[in-house]
């Protein structure tokens, strides 16, 4: 019965919001391409962004590991600071820091960079995480068979470790989808920015910014799901 | 394979974790046809002395010679060293993630480079009657066929000599007797082996030579039937007394 009253509750509301009388669809549908282009960039951003933050985040993670106390301190720093600053933040200083110096720089590109450093940071700590679960008679056991050190990360640690890094790394890489809107305020023609042209262009907010969250979830919510998914996985799994 | 017998000579071997001392000033000499077992009290620093001869950690003073060999100071020297060692650890030796033909296979093919990795894998598997669960992770076995894997792992690369730390002080006694069953089945085909062991009769029954230990001191090394007949240390007496009363 509940349920009823809320589905009806909720689709009067939706009906009344959608369908109000000064809606104007035909403006979201005039600019559908600009949508689309807008939402194919930012599943490129991403894609290309989970990739390199993936490298980033494995070689902080192992220079958090190093013996060699300079690179431990670098990467240590690398990570708390940039944990510790909104990404907001972190996209106005370094396009108005590095980037404004340079001048030529291109958008998309650097929106690649920035995500990927940002996102980095986070990945190190799930790979820091995942290498620290391994316990350490594996290491001694692959130690006494002759493995390299080398050898040991990658048939002993990364094998095992990955079961621990997969679920909290998809749940980041929805983030990343999330985070990558911010880029919009430096120019990077992404999701956002397509959405606030078409929105300044009509003056249509919600037929402007609903599409727009409606892509979003429908980048983020499979990604959601498969971390879910692979939580259970390991969690059954043994 | 070597057919000599083991070698062994420690020089003033101290080992010192932190602050605290596991190994103290450790000199001694033994050769032996087959097996020396290292025993004594918990805590008494014979892992330790196992983990120095087999090259997974350096003293912090002393030498230390293996059949004439010098170990190295440095990891560049005792990786090439370690790679001709079989050592067998108390538990948790096997990789969860691999099965136990895996298991085998991967010093074989990754740090031997054998052509007949496989082949190898399997006869040293059937030969500890394991055929039948070559496919298994170590979760699907028991104790006593994980350590039998952990065996066959260390033997499959026809080490120089075999290291074993408590092998079977995790299992039951069922269990036990099976590892024990496979242990004495080395000393028959002549690889030289060291013990670590709680099981005296075993130890007994196996050894050529003892070396009890406490307290990160030799406290007496004698040959195995002089040891367990007659011990001449007070603490080697105290031990065995109270160790065989139950």
């Amino acid at each position: 019965m509940s349920v009823l009253v809320i589905a009806l509750g909720l689709s009067f509301f939706c009906w009344s919001v959608l369908a109000g009388t000064q809606r104007n669809w035909t403006a979201f549908w005039e600019y559908r391409n600009l949508f689309l282009k807008g939402w194919l960039s930012t599943l490129q951003l991403a894609g290309m962004s989970l990739i390199v933050s993936s490298i980033f985040g494995i070689l902080a993670a192992l220079a958090l590991r190093s013996v060699i106390l300079p690179v431990r301190h670098l990467a240590l720093f690398y990570v708390e600071l940039i944990r510790g600053l909104p990404f907001l933040v972190l996209i106005l200083l370094l396009f108005y820091g590095p980037a404004e110096v340079t001048r030529n720089v291109e958008r998309f590109t650097f929106g690649v960079f920035i995500l990927s450093f940002f996102s980095g940071a986070y990945i190190a700590e799930m790979v820091r995480a995942g290498i620290e679960s391994i316990s350490s008679s594996q290491w001694e056991s692959a130690r006494a068979i002759g493995l390299s050190k080398w050898q040991t990360y990658r048939f002993v640690v990364f094998p095992q470790a990955i079961r621990q890094i997969l679920p909290p790394l998809a749940g980041q890489f929805a983030s990343l989808i999330k985070d990558s809107s911010l880029l919009s305020v430096i120019g990077v023609a992404e999701f956002t920015q397509s959405a606030q042209q078409a929105f300044s262009a009509t003056y249509s907010g919600l037929e402007s910014f609903l599409p727009l969250g409606v892509g979003y979830l429908i980048l983020t919510l499979p990604v959601l799901f498969l971390s879910r998914y692979l939580q259970n996985l390991l969690r059954y799994e043994h | 394979m070597n057919t000599d017998g083991l070698q062994i000579r420690c020089q003033g071997v101290s080992k010192v974790f932190g602050d605290q001392p596991v190994l103290k000033d450790v000199s001694f000499e033994v050769r032996v046809p087959h097996v020396l077992a290292l025993i004594g009290p918990s805590g008494g620093g014979k892992s330790t002395l196992l983990r120095v001869l087999g090259g997974l950690i350096s003293p912090t003073t002393g030498t230390v010679a293996v059949n004439g060999q010098v170990l190295s100071k440095e990891e560049s020297g005792l990786a090439p060293y370690r790679k001709r060692i079989g050592t067998v650890f108390q538990a948790y030796n096997l990789f969860p993630h691999l099965t136990a033909l895996e298991n085998v296979m991967l010093p074989l093919k990754e740090v031997h480079h054998f052509p007949d990795a496989e082949d190898r894998a399997n006869a040293t598997l059937s030969r500890f009657r394991l055929s039948d669960h070559m496919g298994k992770r170590p979760a699907e076995l028991s104790g006593g066929q994980r350590q039998r894997v952990a065996i066959a792992r260390a033997l499959a690369i026809d080490p120089a000599f075999l290291l074993m730390d408590e092998p079977t002080s995790a299992l039951d006694p069922e269990m036990t007797a099976e590892v024990l069953e496979v242990i004495s089945s080395l000393r028959s085909e002549g690889r030289p082996l060291v013990l670590v062991t709680h099981a005296m009769g075993f130890a007994r029954s196996i050894a050529d030579h003892v070396l009890f230990i406490g307290e990160g001191r030799i406290i007496e090394s004698a040959p195995s039937t002089e040891f367990f007949s007659a011990p001449k240390a007070p603490e080697a007496a105290q031990f065995l007394e109270k160790i065989l009363r139950y």
